[in-house]
Formats: C-alpha cells, structure tokens, sequence
C-alpha cells in the first residue's frame, strides 16, 4: 500500500525560469484548445452515432410507419411526450363528432434542427389533409441553445430528481433520460463551440440508429436557415415564421398551428406567440390560459414542467374538443 | 458556478488573463477578492455581506488581539470573536436541528412543545469560511502568526475563489504570507497544474456523477437489494463521495496554481490506508488537522491518560460529524469514526499488531480498514438511522435482503478505481507530467478533455461537500 504523507505537495515545485516563458505558454494552451475542439468533433461524431438515434430514432420510426394514416400529429417537447395522450384525444375528438387519431411526436429535449427533421418527415408523408401543431419550441432554443448555454440545474430538476414523483412512467422516464443525456452532452458542445460538420448529410429515414445522429449535423445549417429567412425579430415571429415556411412547403397538406402545454411556471412567452400568431391568423391553443388548465390538480403534474398521466387525459381529451371545434369542418371537406 | 462547467473555463480563462497581465501585486489581490466576491455573488448574493461582515470581524479581532498587552486583553478579544463566528454557524446551520430535537425530547418526557423553527437557508461555503476566520484568530491568539495590517490580505484569504465555497480549509499562515510577493509566472508548474485539473474533471464529472444514480438507487431502497449488492454500494459510494469531493480540491488546487498559490494536499488515497486512523490522516487533511490543531490539542491530546485521550477522540469526532450535517445521520457517522479510531488505539497500545508479520498486518489493516469504511460510510449517507441500521443488518446477513443488483458489480468498479489511484501515485503521475514535451503535452490534454467532456454524465451534481 502506498504510505501516508498527508505532507506531500500535490503539485511540482518549479524551478524559476523554466521552459515555458509567456508566449510559449499561450501559444501551447492555444494548441490544446484547438486540438479539444478537432478530437470533440470526432468523439461527438462517436458519441452522436451510438447515443443520440436510438430515442428520436425510435419516434421517427413509429412517424414513418403510422403517420400516413393519422389525422393529427403533435410535434414538441418533453411537456407534449408527457403530456399528450393519442388514445384520450381520440375519445375527446370523437364525443366532439371528429374520427380522428393522433400520434404524439414529443421528443425531450427537442430541438429546431430536430424538429426540422420531423416536419420534413411529416412533408414526407403521402398527402392528405391532416393538422400539424407544433409546440412553442423556437422560444425555448432562443433562450438556451442558440446562446450556447445549458443550464446543468435544469438538467437536474427536469431530469432525474423528477423521479421520486413518477407515477407508472419508468419506461418513459428512461427514454426522456437517455435522450436528454446524450443530446444535452452533445449539443452543449456543439453550440458552444459551433462544432459543425463540414457538409450536411441527408438523413436515412429508414434506419433509425442513424437517421438523428445526421440530424445534429444539420442543426446549425438550419437554424441558420430560421435566423436569415426570417430575420428572427421576436421568437413568437421566428417561430410563426416557422410554421408558415412549412405550411407553405406541403401546399395546403396541413391544417398547421402552434399550441402551448399547460406548466406549472408559466412564461410570458404563450403570450407573445398567441398574439404573433393571432396576426398571423395561425391556429393557437393556448392549454396554459383555457379552462381545462384550472381543473388541473396537483396528482395531475409528474413535476413542474410535465403532466401526469391523469393530467394527459384531461389536456388531451380537452384538445381533442377544441381541435374538432376548430378543423372538424375544413377535415370532413377531405374526408377525414 | 461548478468547475466543471463551461463558464468556468471562461470565467477562469478572463481572470487568468487579466491577472497575469497585472504587474502590481496590490491590484492583483483587488482583482482577486473581486472575482472572488462575484464567483459567490453566482451562487448566492444576497450572502456576500455575511462574508464581508465575518472577514471584517476576523480582521478588527486579530488586529485587536494582536496589539493587547495582557492575556486578560486578548482573551477578551477572542471569546466573542469565537461566539460571533461559532455562532453564525450555529444560527444558519444548527438551530432548526436543536430546536427541533429538543422539541422531540420534551415530548418523549410528556411535554408537548411546538419547536421554533427558523428555516434559514445555509449560505453555500459558511463552514468552510468560518473555519478559515476562526483558524486565523485562533492562530494569531496563540502567537502562531502576526495579524496582518492589511484587510485585502484577509480579504484575499477568507474569499479566495479556487477553495472558497468548499475548501480545502486553509491556515493563514499557508496562504497569506504567499501575498507578500508577486507571483512569477515562471514558477507556475503549468503542466501538472492543467493535469490536476484534468483528473479533478474526470473524478467528478466522469466518475463521480456517474456512479451517483447507482448508489442513489440502492440506497432509496436497500431492501429492494442483495446484501452483497448493499455492502458493495456502501464502498463505492464511499469512492463516489472521496471522488466527488478530492476531485473538488484537485480543480481548486490546480487553478490557484495557475495563478501561482499553492494549496496543502487535502486527500491522499484514503482507500488504500492500512488503518483506520491512517484512514482519517490520507481523507479531508485540511479538517483532520484542523481539528487536531484547534481542538483535540487544546482538548489535552493525548497526554491526560487513557480514558482522557479517548474522551478526546470521541469529542473531535463527533463535532467532525455535526460539522458535517446537522443531522442524527452525522451525529451517528461521528460516532462510529469515535470507536473506530478509539478501538483501534487500544489495539496499537496492546502491542499485539508488532505480533504478527509486517506483510500480514499490511493485508489484515487494509482489508479491516475498508470493512470499517464501508459501514461507516451507511451514515454518511442514509436518510436517516433506521436505514443505516437496516443497511448493516442487511449486509451483515441479519436481515433478508430482495433480489435487485446493480447493472454492474460496486465492488468491481471500487477496486478498479483504486487501482488507478493507485498507479498514479505509485508513479507520481502529476510530477512527471511537468516533465513532458510542451507541444506533446498540449495536444494529449486537449485530446483527454475531448473525450472527459464527452463521458461526463449530462446529469452534473452540485459537489456534495457544498451542502455542508
């Protein structure tokens, strides 16, 4: 065993005049951070393949297989995976006099580049009228990813101290964990060090262990692609900009809208994305500010940010109402 | 603001730029304590005044203790220097906990009382400032050191950022009097110090945090889990809090290095001691010889017999424990280190240990020293005294354990980290790296950060020494 001496300096004693004067040492620390961010690139590369896919991955196969014959597709994040329940927004819809089915395309942690990903997934589809809504994600991103920051206490409250409170949800707690592991490593790199692949790859929908590894590759193209189209004045226009950019894309295949999902903390941010997609004349259903967000009771939330699973019932049979009210008409002119 | 996030870096690369651009020593240590201040200010600012109003206090006591021309002067100094510091602590940290078991006791007596209850929250970093202050006074007192004519001085001292919110608990006699000089950059080891920092990444955001979720599990419910699966999460999670806390001082270390300081050693693979009281000389140094110095010492030590000295272990023990937590967890955890070392004192003055074959009492320390690690270290983390009791009835056969076990064997991944510490220091790793090729040095660094940043856990944990 190796013997005590709680004495023992932990670090060298240098003799003056070394090897490394200033300019040496600067141009030396210059090369580490260069060489951090060539072997990041290659370990993200790694990391991405094997990490990443499998979650999204997962979603985008379960889109590709059923999408074609679903009526109403959500796209948003960890609060819509948790939140929005297909099955109770069916029975709403239906008492509402609307046959429809829903697939839930919440992805935790969801970013644009990701969410790009899905809605040229959904454009993908065979066409058909059906309604797209899109969570308020843009102005989540504005806050945190496009200024290259994570926040690790966020992490750690939306994570996994939200555990003990979980209700039936292991498997997809997991999920949630897994994603958020992999992609918050990843994409903490890459925005902050703007570690872009040199071309972006076209995804393979077809292997989902791939298909959302090649998604990080076209994140910064595309929020480039966001931040120059649409100039990016407010993140309620950026993100009404969005959807308008790809409603006009599917000519008239969707029936498109933003919503918000009800939380604890509410932002001003719902706020300003209603009036910027009331001037838009997009379809906005506000869950945070309408009535079902009253009945809600505290057995209804998993934690501050994501609904329970009686809490999904009841937003998702809610929605399911309000939906049929809104596009019930312009659906049944297709047929739906 | 945790070392290992990326705002660190930048914030540590901005202050080591404009420092070492400093030519004069006196804006250095303003620029210092003014980093200093705003690091805390990041955590928490409504608490700086707390630590401008205890440094201010630190500052006039030893100024006043100093300049006294009776012991009778001086004593009046330092008794209500003490109160004001000790009590601080004891207002922030220990109120609801005494108040509250006194209620408890009451009660167990037949009278029924409602505890007052303050519900403060701990300033992050007050038991380890208060320490540097109450060191400080305490060292001036006993005419160990002189107190110094200038507050930035003490200012730099008490809120020096690399070990300011959890130490290593410094002496001002090892860290002030490196303030007379202007540090040279030519002194600086910089490759050893930009390794240190490395493995104090890797220890805590690689090994540390990710081994957290494991232990948490286990012991959010032990009984879910095979004894075997229990006593080994009792070891590892012993190496998770040594990793998660040394990994802190060695960040710490390493970056006053760089602007030239040098803090003492805190830990010294306190695993691979062959005795427990070897244990407690390698595992936190700074509060070990902290304690012996202004308590066990002052205490008597060891010079008023057997049952004296005993008393004296139990003592310090237990207040390491309550230092620690104000919880019975702690009070227990102090408790069990008491009979431990005490036990293990009787045994040294038997003289029955010179009995058997130095090899032997090698492998018998060492193993007995982890044995006694493992159910100390139940304290150290249950919840509360019941879990630790049914934690060790589990893992000594007494009680039925489940079926659970953990995706990859505790005791397989203890020993594997040992066995690196062990090489490390075995080949004094940290040293020879001030040795290597610069250019080399570089790129093999920016390559291990790549990969440490890239197998950190993305479920980083505030270290587990801030809470204390």
């Amino acid at each position: 065993m190796a013997q005590a001496s709680p004495t023992q300096d932990p670090l060298p004693v240098v003799t003056p005049g070394n090897d490394l004067p200033p300019l040496r040492a600067g141009l030396g620390l210059a090369l580490l951070i260069a060489t951090f961010l060539v072997a990041a690139q290659f370990v993200l590369e790694l990391t991405l393949r094997d990490g990443i896919a499998d979650p999204v991955g997962r979603k985008l196969d379960l889109l590709a297989e059923q999408g074609a014959n679903v009526d109403v597709i959500l796209v948003g994040t960890s609060r819509t995976f948790y939140g929005f329940d297909p099955v109770a927004f069916s029975s709403g819809a239906r008492e509402a006099g609307c046959n429809w089915t829903a697939l839930n395309m919440g992805i935790a942690m969801m970013d644009r580049a990701t969410e790009a990903v899905v809605a040229g997934t959904i454009a993908d589809l065979p066409p058909r009228k059906r309604i797209v809504l899109f969570e308020s994600l843009p102005l989540m991103l504005t806050s945190n990813v496009s200024a290259g920051q994570i926040d690790f206490g966020d992490l750690v409250r939306f994570g996994r101290a939200a555990l003990p409170v979980q209700e039936n949800r292991t498997d997809l707690s997991l999920d949630i964990l897994w994603a958020a592991d992999r992609i918050v490593a990843s994409s903490a790199l890459i925005s902050t060090f703007a570690l872009t692949g040199p071309d972006p790859m076209q995804p393979d929908f077809a292997r989902g262990g791939q298909l959302v590894a090649e998604s990080y590759k076209l994140a910064p193209p595309a929020a480039n692609l966001l931040v120059n189209t649409h100039s990016w004045v407010s993140p309620g226009e950026g993100a009404a900009n969005f959807i308008a950019l790809r409603t006009e894309e599917i000519a008239g295949n969707w029936l498109s809208g933003l919503y918000a999902f009800p939380a604890l903390s509410v932002s001003g941010r719902e706020f300003v994305l209603a009036d910027e997609a009331e001037r838009q004349n997009l379809a906005y259903f506000n869950l945070n500010a309408d009535a079902v967000r009253s009945t809600l009771t505290p057995e209804d939330w998993f934690d501050t940010w994501h609904l329970s699973r009686s809490g999904a019932d009841k937003v998702s049979r809610a929605l399911g109402a309000q939906l049929c009210a809104r596009f019930g008409a312009a659906m049944a002119d297709e047929g739906n | 603001m945790l070392f290992i996030e990326i705002r660190y870096f930048l914030f540590f690369a901005a202050f080591f730029c404009v420092y070492w651009l400093l030519r004069n020593n006196t804006q250095r240590k303003w620029l210092m304590v003014a980093a200093s201040y705003g690091f805390y200010a990041m955590w928490d600012w409504r608490w700086l005044g707390l630590l401008f109003l205890s440094t201010v206090v630190s500052h006039i006591v030893a100024r006043g203790i100093f300049l006294s021309r009776s012991d009778v002067e001086r004593r009046w100094w330092l008794v209500p220097s003490l109160v004001f510091h000790i009590g601080m602590l004891g207002v922030f940290k220990y109120f609801d906990f005494f108040s509250r078991s006194f209620a408890a006791l009451l009660t167990s007596l037949g009278v029924t009382v409602d505890p007052v209850i303050l519900d403060l929250m701990l300033p992050i970093g007050i038991s380890f400032y208060t320490l540097h202050n109450v060191s400080y006074i305490a060292d001036v007192y006993m005419r160990r050191i002189e107190a110094r004519e200038s507050f930035l001085d003490i200012a730099t001292f008490v809120a020096f950022f690399p070990q300011l919110v959890a130490g290593p608990i410094l002496r001002a006699r090892q860290f002030v009097p490196q303030l007379d000089t202007l540090r040279k950059f030519s002194d600086v080891p910089v490759r050893a110090a930009l390794f240190l920092f490395l493995v104090g990444f890797v220890k805590k955001a690689v090994l540390a945090d990710n081994i957290d979720p494991h232990v948490d599990a286990v012991f959010a419910d032990p009984g879910a889990y095979t004894a075997w699966t229990v006593a080994g999460t009792s070891l590892l999670w012993s190496m998770q809090i040594l990793l998660d806390f040394s990994g802190y001082s060695d960040m710490g270390t390493a970056s006053a290095a760089l602007l030239g300081y040098r803090f003492p050693q805190n830990f010294f693979a306190p695993h691979l001691a062959v005795s427990p009281a070897d244990y407690r000389q390698r595992w936190h140094i700074s509060l070990t010889t902290w304690l012996r110095d202004y308590l066990f010492v002052p205490l008597g030590g060891t010079k008023g017999g057997r049952w004296r000295t005993h008393r004296n272990i139990f003592i310090v023990n237990l207040v390491s424990g309550i230092w620690h937590g104000a919880a019975w967890t702690f009070v227990l955890w102090g408790i069990f280190n008491a009979i431990v070392i005490s036990a293990q004192r009787e045994i040294d003055q038997s003289g029955f240990k010179e009995k058997i074959p130095r090899a032997l009492r090698i492998i018998f320390g060492f193993a007995i020293t982890l044995y006694t690690t493992a159910w100390v270290a139940y304290a150290f983390r249950a919840d509360d005294i019941a879990t630790v009791g049914h934690m060790l009835a589990m893992s000594h056969g007494l009680a039925p354990g489940g079926t659970q076990s953990l995706p990859v064997d505790p005791l397989l991944v203890f020993f594997s980290i040992l066995a690196c510490q062990f090489v490390a220091i075995r080949f004094n790793i940290t040293h020879r790296m001030e040795k290597m090729n610069w250019w080399i040095f570089a790129v093999l660094m920016g390559v291990a950060f790549a990969l440490a940043f890239a197998l950190r856990s993305p479920f980083a944990q505030p270290f587990y020494y801030f809470r204390f």
